[in-house]
């Protein structure tokens, strides 16, 4: 007997099969969901999203379409900071995606499109997976190619825009290890060359002497920087080149007594000196009809080597090459924690998530730390 | 390859993440980018 089949049906608890590359049940499936987010920060995003699956054939084949919505509005202190009193978006993104088998091979293709006031992307990409070893063994290769546009609010693109380019490719293996543990490894390398700075960002500047006069007194903080800062104010500034490596592993073991165990780490380093963790524990337990899962989800990350709390001019004039006010190129530590739980009633299935995100700043000059509240439901539709 | 519970659900779940992390990659999701940060 297959390792495979039996994992799938260990796992496939309260109705999820977990495996890679798993066949769905129904032919279509018909899904909404809608996720809040708010924080301190003076952040409110609403993001619903409707989507739809077709299967094409019995081994992972099937077309599928999603619409998603976010409607953001934001004063958060990296806004205000720039004598912006916040504003309200709404971004819009669609994506279709398509695989049949043909012989051993699950090849696919996919497109996404997403669009806002100031940014506008288009993604098409190419996968396909292999099973080996009678199924138990998967290996999926991806590529995506995307080609973003950047402009600014209440400008024309074809007045003032600027381009990126976004290659990612990605190399996974699955592999069942035993009637119930799955494991699967991946590595993906991203390369942005282009535009990756925020327009709306100008970076204030310090006397170097200013500067550590401050750090000798505690320090500068946000309310100090109209008060020290020159007058000079340039432009946020970075490399046009960025290479991003993702190393992932996750483990799926299934515990009879308790449910379904997931446990998942990514080490991340990029060419700016961007180093991160993350870890990602999850417990999916059925209560009768119910399934029940926690989670807590750990990032912590390294700054970038040009990342700086304040940027200081030196001795001869020279402003710094580098500069950014992009929080999450600094250092910081963020942990979230989910709270889920999901029920069938027929051919539909209705979940509800809430959750909490902290982050600290270790070293960001407009804030310190950040709370979100985060809540998440969908139904599922099935036929 | 999505060792996901649901992919759609899992979508909306990397973009929310992904633009609050500064890292990316080994979600086994498309690429592409967006401003939304």
């Amino acid at each position: 007997m297959r390792l495979q089949l039996i994992a799938a049906g260990a796992l496939g608890i309260a109705g999820s099969v977990l495996l890679a590359g798993s066949v769905r049940a129904d032919p279509s499936t018909l899904s909404f969901d809608t996720l809040l987010y708010s924080d301190t920060d003076n952040v409110l995003v609403v993001s619903p999203q409707v989507a739809a699956h077709r299967k094409l054939d019995e081994q992972g084949g099937e077309a599928s379409a999603r619409v998603a919505v976010d409607v953001i509005s934001a004063a958060s202190v990296d806004v205000v900071s720039q004598a912006t009193p916040g504003f309200t978006e709404v971004r819009k993104e669609a994506a279709l995606a398509g695989s049949h088998r043909i012989g051993a091979i699950l090849p696919g293709l996919r497109y996404r499109f997403s669009d806002e006031p100031d940014y506008r992307s288009h993604t098409v990409g190419a996968t396909a997976a292999r099973d080996f070893a009678d199924h138990d063994t998967t290996v999926a290769l991806s590529y995506d190619l995307g080609f973003d546009t950047i402009g600014r609010t209440g400008t024309p693109f074809g007045a003032w825009s600027r381009h990126l380019t976004i290659h990612t490719g990605e190399v996974g293996v699955t592999q069942v290890v035993g009637p119930r543990t799955v494991v699967r490894g991946s590595y993906s390398l991203t390369v942005q060359r282009g535009y990756m700075e925020k327009p709306y960002r100008y970076v204030p500047l310090f006397d170097m002497a200013t500067l550590a006069d401050l750090e000798r007194g505690g320090g500068l903080d946000a309310d100090e920087v109209d008060a020290y800062r020159l007058p000079e104010r340039p432009p946020e500034a970075v490399p046009d080149l960025r290479l991003r490596h993702a190393l992932a592993l996750r483990g799926l073991r299934y515990f009879p007594s308790i449910g379904a165990g997931q446990l998942d780490y990514r080490f991340y380093i990029d060419s700016w000196g961007v180093q991160a963790h993350t870890v990602d524990v999850a417990l999916r337990v059925p209560i009768g009809r119910f399934r029940l899962d926690l989670e807590d989800r750990l990032h912590y990350q390294r700054a970038a080597d040009f990342w700086a709390r304040a940027y200081a001019v030196d001795g001869d004039g020279q402003i710094p090459v580098w500069r950014s006010l992009d929080r999450e190129l600094g250092s910081y530590a963020q942990n979230t924690v989910f709270v889920r739980l999901q029920r069938p009633f027929g051919d539909f299935l209705v979940y509800a998530m809430g959750g909490t995100m902290i982050t600290r700043f270790a070293d960001f000059l407009y804030l310190d730390w950040r709370l979100a509240l985060i809540s998440e439901t969908g139904v599922r539709w099935s036929w | 390859m999505p060792l996901e519970p649901d992919a759609d659900e899992a979508a909306l779940r990397q973009h929310f993440l992904g633009t609050r992390e500064g890292a990316i990659g080994g979600g086994g999701g498309e690429g592409g980018g967006c401003g939304c940060n």
